[in-house]
């Protein structure tokens, strides 16, 4: 017995679909078309999202408005501070105690940076940390809930992303020193730091053998002071006071939060704009392609459709079938280009986010659902929109001049 | 009962004249050929007739109705309801397969009934290339896909342009076999044809020559 | 897929898998280069994804052999079979940075960010375009 396989109904979608199916080229050429678009607009616009959510959250919870450092070290402690990029660099210790009596000054905090040695196999170079607990307001507040007593010399906070646990112990320049707590994520360098107080800082310095010089007088250093403003106070009055005062005697450089803040933002503005002009050329691209590729077809088209004028369909049903066609284009174009952009996201964020040296935060489900929407619309329109002249101009001529063209 | 009746049609373009003031009628279950050479207005006759073109005066009656008042989209109803179109081209849908080609005439007609289909092109002897492309069926087996298709909505004319234009003898001999079946079994048949061997099939040829009929031929006697 | 394509797939994803771990995105360099003093030899000293890179070489190897036989063997089983390999090499290409190998697992490594998702996605795809030819193979045969 001879058993047919089952043949689906014939409707208006699968009309069009099987066209589609008929010219694989064609088809997939269009669908690459939108796909470029949707993925780089998903892409870009999700991780401009989670460099701005990133900067957003550090701006947030930095608490410092001035940050001083030993002249030319400002880069190193911003790439410090953005990335934890290992450096080592001293200021002389005194200078907190000089500005803590200017006026609109209302904490200040000194910190000892030292780049620590690679522990062991598969790690490499950490910040570590000296700070003081006492007066320290820009720690604090990324572990407030995980640390309540005080933190003893042999005692380490770490940065979200160091591979220990609270209660390991943690091997530094041979100092064995107990995971007391651990931070919550910050996005920044800080994920990849080791805090610990400033007397264990500097007896790992002393025994280290890490500073040259005057070692005796070890503990007259501090890497950088953090200071945080008045409100009513400008910080760059503030900075303009420290300057004329201890800038020579001290050899000072500064870093204000705020401009280095907002440069960030600046660059990142600038970041998307690139992104979303990419994303505009690309959209205008796909039109531009897919009208020409439509156009082109016109005549071919023109006999097709003449066939099914012929048989008896209505001017309506082939206008819905032909936008049903470029409708499907789009369609699968979106999706592909979302699922991709995400799989890119997902694989390489922290890669992307490193390489640029930025903090970054991984967008929320629900906003990465609404930019899928608003991006998956956004691709809906091109193709239906770029054949629409098309879809016109072929169904307009009468069947009869069809059926003669295709002769 | 006449199927068709055409009265005084003309058909001009311009000052140029394509058809001058035809008449003849078709039986109810007649066969009919129009023959002429190229350029004598036998295709502008199948147009009208066929609903894909409007004459610019005189009336045409198929079935009872006059079809020159009628509006494009009415004349794509009368065309899908009533009459069975078979091309020259064969002018089956390219990406569709030999039985989908035969319901899609179903689909704008009224209801897809796939057994009917299958039944339509059995009757053609093409049941077993039913999944087939036309681009993989040979000449004779896509006019005859045309004529399944024609004949599956059960019109009351079949009107077929020079449908054995593209066909070698085997198959030419085949296809007017099927038209001769579907005349037997009481469907009206006009033909349009250059060929006068193909025209000899029919009970009555009209002879066109310039947009007149020259001559009419009862091919009976 | 084609013979032509299917194997232009196997051989891109193998040279893809010897070229991420050590070109695209490389794994971790040596860490140390410690000069022994008595004997003037220098000792490097590696980390875990460095072997991970080691192996991948070899197993991309194998998946370029098996894309270029692929390209000249016709017979649809014999083709059925390499592709029924691939599978088992695709989960390889995964299995060993993760569970075989690893790498570093301090998220801070370029291993860990760029050559293991790299090498994940790309046993990913292999996987699927396999799978899609074996589908392919068994229709034709």
């Amino acid at each position: 017995m001879h058993i047919m396989p089952q043949i689906k109904p014939i409707t208006i979608y699968r009309l069009a679909w099987r066209n589609l199916a008929q010219k694989p080229f064609r088809t997939t050429c269009l669908i690459i078309m939108t796909l470029l678009f949707s993925a780089s607009l998903f892409g870009g616009s999700i991780l401009t999202k989670n460099l701005n959510d990133g900067i957003a959250g550090m701006a947030n919870r930095l608490g410092a408005d001035i940050l001083i450092v030993p002249y030319g070290y400002e880069k190193e402690l911003e790439v410090a501070l953005l990335r934890g990029e290992p450096s080592t660099f001293y200021l002389k210790a005194d200078l907190a105690q000089k500005i803590e009596k200017i006026k609109g000054i209302t904490a200040v905090s000194s910190q000892l940076f030292i780049a620590s040695l690679s522990a062991g196999c598969c790690t490499s170079k950490l910040q570590l940390i000296g700070f003081e607990q006492s007066t320290d307001f820009v720690i604090s507040p990324w572990m407030k809930q995980q640390l309540t007593a005080r933190l003893h010399d042999n005692e380490v906070v770490v940065g979200s992303k160091i591979l220990a646990d609270v209660g390991d112990e943690i091997t530094f320049f041979n100092h064995r020193f107990r995971v007391a707590a651990k931070m919550d994520s910050t996005g920044m360098g800080f994920d990849t730091s080791v805090f610990m107080t400033m007397d264990a800082a500097y007896n790992l310095m002393k025994t280290a053998d890490l500073l040259s010089g005057d070692v005796d007088h070890i503990r007259n250093y501090v890497s950088s002071i953090f200071i945080r403003v008045d409100h009513d106070y400008q910080p760059k009055a503030i900075v303009n006071q420290i300057m004329q005062k201890y800038a020579v005697e001290y050899n000072l450089d500064f870093v204000m939060t705020k401009v280095m803040i907002s440069d960030i933002y600046k660059w990142l503005n600038s970041f998307s704009v690139i992104v979303y002009t990419l994303a505009a050329i690309f959209w205008l691209l796909a039109i531009v392609v897919i009208f020409i590729v439509y156009s082109s077809t016109i005549n071919e088209r023109k006999r097709e459709v003449g066939i099914l004028r012929i048989l008896g369909a209505s001017r309506s049903m082939l206008v819905k079938m032909l936008f049903i066609e470029s409708f499907i284009i789009s369609v699968i174009g979106a999706i592909i280009g979302i699922i991709f952009a995400t799989i890119v996201l997902c694989a390489f964020s922290m890669l992307i986010c490193q390489s640029l040296g930025l903090p970054c935060i991984n967008a929320s489900f629900s906003s990465a659902i609404t930019y899928g929407l608003i991006v998956f619309i956004l691709t809906l329109i091109i193709a239906p929109l770029a054949s629409s002249y098309s879809v016109l101009s072929i169904t307009r001529t009468d069947s009869y001049q069809a059926y003669r063209e295709g002769e | 009962m006449n199927i068709l009746e055409v009265n005084n049609v003309s058909k001009n373009y311009g000052s140029l004249y394509a058809l001058a003031d035809i008449n003849m009628t078709v039986g109810d279950g007649k066969w009919l050929s129009i023959m002429g050479p190229s350029g004598s207005g036998k295709s502008t006759l199948m147009n009208i007739i066929g609903c894909m073109d409007k004459p610019t005066s005189g009336s045409v009656i198929l079935d009872g109705q006059d079809i020159t008042q009628l509006s494009l989209t009415d004349l794509t109803v009368i065309r899908r309801d009533k009459i069975g179109l078979i091309f020259q081209q064969f002018h089956l849908v390219p990406y569709l397969t030999a039985l989908e080609n035969v319901m899609l005439a179903q689909y704008y007609h009224s209801m897809v009934d796939e057994k009917e289909a299958l039944n339509a092109l059995e009757r053609v002897g093409l049941h077993a290339r039913a999944k087939h492309l036309p681009r993989q069926l040979s000449g004779g087996e896509q006019q005859r896909v045309c004529i399944a298709r024609a004949l599956i909505n059960y019109p009351k004319l079949i009107l077929a342009d020079e449908p054995t234009g593209n066909l070698d003898e085997a198959n030419e001999s085949l296809v007017m076999n099927l038209l001769h079946q579907l005349h037997q079994e009481g469907s009206s048949i006009i033909v349009v044809t250059h060929s006068p061997e193909v025209a000899k099939h029919a009970e009555t040829t009209v002879v066109l020559e310039h947009g007149k009929i020259a001559q009419i031929i009862d091919n009976l006697k | 897929m084609n013979r032509f394509l299917s194997s232009a797939f196997v051989i891109l994803i193998g040279l893809l898998v010897i070229l991420v771990p050590t070109y695209i995105l490389p794994v971790c360099p040596p860490t140390e280069i410690m000069a022994n003093s008595h004997d003037h030899h220098i000792t490097y000293k590696f980390m875990k994804c460095h072997w991970t890179s080691q192996a991948e070489i070899g197993i991309g190897t194998a998946m370029v052999v098996i894309g270029l036989i692929l390209l000249l063997i016709k017979s649809t089983l014999i083709r059925l079979g390499l592709n029924i390999s691939l599978v088992v090499i695709a989960m390889f290409v995964a299995a060993v940075p993760t569970i075989l190998i690893g790498v570093c697992p301090s998220e801070m490594m370029a291993c860990h960010i760029g050559t293991l998702p790299a090498l994940l996605l790309l046993s990913g795809i292999l996987f699927i375009g396999i799978l899609v030819n074996i589908f392919y193979l068994k229709r034709l045969s």
